[in-house]
């Protein structure tokens, strides 16, 4: 009975937010000079008001919902990985590499640079993990600042070594189409990395559900000095949990290459519009759970979308490039606060 | 002279979602007495004092303070009827020096900055009044042990001259002679005018030095006595809600004895790691079905002769057998997969996840096929082995799948305790496994030990002189770094005078 009410408590709390949020973005949007209900109405049409527009929604939460996994699987770990954009981006090399240098037959090609990209998107996750136990560096420091290192490999990748000379622009050659995503549904951008977010969200239910992995990352999580009492070794359970957050950050890299662009590019084109930062609100908004973060990035990729085409709607008279990470922004900070409404709302619930 | 009541409450009650911690509760406090409030953990002794230092707030109920009803909406209102409270944890500020935390709290009351001087002056004075001399008063707090920082703590009540004193659960952070000094000025504090309600769910204390007691059980006042008409077992009684059982140890099974489970030769720590005490050439032995009892003060080397034994502090020389294996330096996890379970000191840190529920806890540490098989878990049988705990050790939560955080202290406790004595271990290694739990759990996991005694060798490190005497079948005493058992029939002053470091027991081997 109490449980029960304390979960509808979290729903109204979170609905207030929501809300709360919303009218944050309205003042927003109305010092833009737009009319925050058309606005809203525009931004609502540009997330699920077509199958284009759905489609191109999806297109958003994938990148969100793999890297977003990966941030979940760090910080049950009790690290704090804020450097999915930069495992992102390696992973993005790591897939490049395979798709140009690593040529195979058609359908182990594209195992092969999911693959790549795991394991560069995880082992660049892994270095942090390793500072942090070897070194006792803090770990949201080095992640950081290795996004900036990552971007900046691709930066040099694409202007140098992996040049294409036949393109105008700086970006590496087509990859082969081997390589290519398969499109899910026609006439769309909406490609199979959504098939591999949700299995790998499967996974990542399944770890921390069912096996020893996932229980001795949860431990390490609450507890460090449990486990090590416990005969868990605290050092390889935070890199093994590093290496698979990092993976899986680099599988959304790939994702975007091998579902969208099929060339690694950089600058104002750059792979990322910073949605490895996202991908933190994505996965603390599902609360850390596989399913709940599926849903989280779906619904921010929605969100992101939506402002993206109001964006393309009014123009850069009236918003700037960068409003839908703003509004997102708004809307992450208000959920994550909930907890105010959650204080204003419990006491009623003791009485009973 | 009749005693004036400063303090009264009446019919004081406090609900939280699930429980009634404090049912209509009647107390008083005269001036100058020294009133111990009784209790197991969970009978809201704590509870009671937190809506009277302002920290909760009655549902129902009076305060009465010197005769003038009050209400207290935050501890502010307390101090200004001059109610302090010495908490469990303290509430120091480690960085900061004794006389910088001293004027923490003498700001904080009027909103500016009080010149230093002034306040050194006070602290030393206060200091002469109360003859302590053993504190700096320029040092960090953080590098006192915990006896001087619950002085600073008092000192700091003085300094706000509050005159009523509520100590929750004092003596709970303090070894047996630091908790005698304690005691004893506490007496002197009373005798002086300060009126002290003294938490505690230890008989002993409250028998030694309070004037009044009252009862707590699950919310409700079972009595108020005067000390002088009660006894041991009628306040037990009270507490529990029956009688205690009579621990009585069997002696030791002779057959038993011959299979060493853990043999310890002339172990030696680094002397490098800074805050920690060196081990020095330790050996003992202990069989199967002996309890091996280690005392000693505070921070002689016994939780780092734990640590060392349990794999996670390194050892530079000496060797370590378990059941005849060679485990020097072995893993943690090697040690534990021998069938060595432990419980560690301060489990609350090192025993247990708070954020996990309880069903979880239990299975941590164990990761037999029961349990995990090819890196999955076993779901049904890790809940089994739950319930069967819960029912066994009579754990208060209503489901296995609460995060063990929403526990008690005691329950908490009871989850590591039960653990790691429900695995059939053959050497159980257990330190301070009764700590600031209550008497009848105490009585329960004294039985239990005993109970493990007959398959397993223990090893049982314990501040508690008496649940040494009461449990061991040898007795030795750890002295800075060095361990040397005392001979048969060593009472309890003799023993006091081995933790002290005046009896050298080699020596007496002989007479």
């Amino acid at each position: 009975m109490r449980r029960k009410k304390e979960f509808l408590i979290k729903c109204a709390s979170l609905i207030l937010a929501i809300l709360a949020s919303i009218f944050v973005a309205s003042i927003f949007l109305y010092v833009c000079g737009l009319n925050p209900a058309t606005a809203w109405q525009v931004i609502a049409y540009g997330a699920v008001g077509s199958r284009h527009n759905m489609s191109e929604s999806m297109v958003v939460a994938i990148p969100l919902m793999l890297a977003g996994l990966g941030v979940g699987f760090a910080f049950k770990c009790g690290v704090w990985n804020i450097g999915a954009e930069g495992q992102l981006y390696m992973g993005a090399v790591g897939a490049s590499a395979a798709a140009l240098y690593l040529p195979c037959p058609a359908p182990w090609h594209l195992i092969v640079v999911m693959l790549a990209a795991v394991l560069v998107g995880g082992g660049w996750a892994v270095i942090p993990g390793m500072l942090k136990m070897k070194l006792k560096v803090n770990e949201i420091l080095t992640t950081l600042m290795m996004n900036y290192i990552a971007i900046w490999i691709v930066h040099y990748l694409v202007y140098g070594p992996w040049r294409s000379l036949k393109e105008i622009n700086p970006q590496t050659a087509f990859f082969p189409t081997s390589t290519w995503l398969p499109i899910l549904v026609p006439r769309s951008r909406l490609h199979a990395g959504l098939l591999i977010g949700l299995i790998c969200a499967v996974f990542m239910y399944v770890v921390f559900r069912y096996t020893k992995l996932g229980y001795n990352i949860k431990v390490v999580g609450t507890n460090p000095k449990a486990a090590q009492y416990g005969g868990i070794s605290v050092s390889k359970t935070v890199i093994v949990a590093m290496f698979i957050s990092g993976g899986l950050a680099g599988l959304a890299g790939m994702g975007e290459l091998c579902g969208i662009h099929h060339y690694l590019r950089d600058g104002i084109y750059r792979i990322s519009p910073g949605y490895g930062y996202i991908s933190i609100g994505a996965a603390l908004l599902g609360g850390l759970n596989a399913w709940g973060i599926v849903i989280a990035s779906i619904f921010i990729g929605c969100l992101f979308n939506g402002v993206s085409y109001l964006k393309t709607m009014v123009g850069s008279e009236y918003l700037h490039a960068n409003a839908p990470q703003l509004i997102v922004g708004v809307l992450i900070l208000a959920v994550l606060a909930k907890g105010i409404f959650v204080k204003r709302l419990m006491p009623k619930g003791k009485e009973n | 002279m009749p005693k004036t009541t400063i303090l009264r409450v009446r019919k004081i009650s406090k609900r939280f979602p699930g429980t009634i911690a404090n049912d209509h509760i009647d107390f008083d406090l005269k001036k100058g007495e020294i009133h111990a409030l009784l209790g197991e953990n969970g009978a809201g002794k704590t509870t009671l004092m937190n809506i009277l230092s302002g920290l909760l707030k009655p549902d129902e109920g009076e305060i009465i303070v010197r005769d003038k009803q009050v209400f207290f909406s935050s501890p502010i209102d307390a101090i200004r009827c001059k109610i302090g409270m010495v908490h469990q944890q303290f509430m120091l500020i480690p960085s900061f020096t004794v006389i910088e935390n001293i004027a923490l709290c003498l700001t904080s009351l009027k909103g500016f900055t009080a010149p230093t001087s002034k306040v050194r002056d006070m602290t030393n004075s206060l200091f002469q009044k109360y003859e302590i001399s053993e504190i700096d008063p320029d040092a960090e707090v953080q590098q006192l042990p915990a006896g001087k920082q619950q002085l600073v703590e008092i000192v700091k009540m003085l300094a706000m001259n509050q005159e009523i004193l509520i100590f929750d659960e004092p003596t709970s952070v303090l070894t047996v002679q630091q908790t005698g000094i304690l005691l004893e000025r506490l007496k002197k504090m009373a005798k002086v005018g300060y009126s002290i309600v003294l938490i505690t769910h230890k008989l002993g204390e409250a028998l030694a030095i309070s004037d009044r007691i009252t009862v707590l059980r699950k919310g409700r006042v079972v009595g108020s006595l005067e000390t002088r008409n009660t006894n041991k077992r009628e306040l037990a009684r009270m507490m529990v809600g029956r009688d205690l059982l009579e621990i009585k140890r069997p002696p030791a099974d002779e057959k038993k004895k011959e299979r060493k489970v853990l043999e310890v030769q002339s172990l030696r720590t680094s002397n490098k790691s800074r805050g920690t005490t060196t081990l020095k050439d330790i050996s003992f032995s202990i069989c199967k079905g002996e309890i091996l009892g280690i005392g000693g003060v505070q921070g002689n080397g016994q939780s780092e002769l734990f640590e060392a034994i349990t794999g996670i502090r390194k050892v530079v020389s000496g060797k370590m057998m378990i059941k005849g294996c060679n485990m020097t330096n072995a893993s943690p996890r090697k040690i534990i997969d021998m069938g060595v379970g432990y419980i560690p000191a301060k489990p609350m840190e090192t025993g247990i996840a708070l954020g996990l529920p309880v069903a979880m806890n239990t299975a941590l540490r164990d990761f037999s096929p029961q349990f995990f098989n090819w890196g999955f878990l076993n779901l049904k049988n890790i809940h089994q082995h739950a319930r069967k705990i819960i029912a066994e050790y009579n754990i208060q939560t209503s489901s296995e799948d609460l995060p063990v955080r929403s526990l008690s202290g005691g329950n908490q406790m009871k989850v590591v305790v039960a653990r790691e004595m429900a695995r059939k271990s053959e050497l159980l290694i257990l330190f301070d496994p009764t700590a600031g739990l209550d008497v009848g759990t105490i009585e329960f996991i004294h039985q239990k030990i005993l109970e493990a005694r007959k398959n397993a060798g223990v090893l049982l490190v314990s501040t508690d002189l008496d649940e040494l005497l009461l449990l061991s079948d040898r007795v030795a005493i750890m002295f800075r770094g060095n361990l040397r058992e005392a001979p048969r029939g060593f009472d309890r002053e003799k023993l006091g005078l081995m933790m002290a470091g005046e009896i050298e027991c080699e020596e007496k081997k002989n007479s």
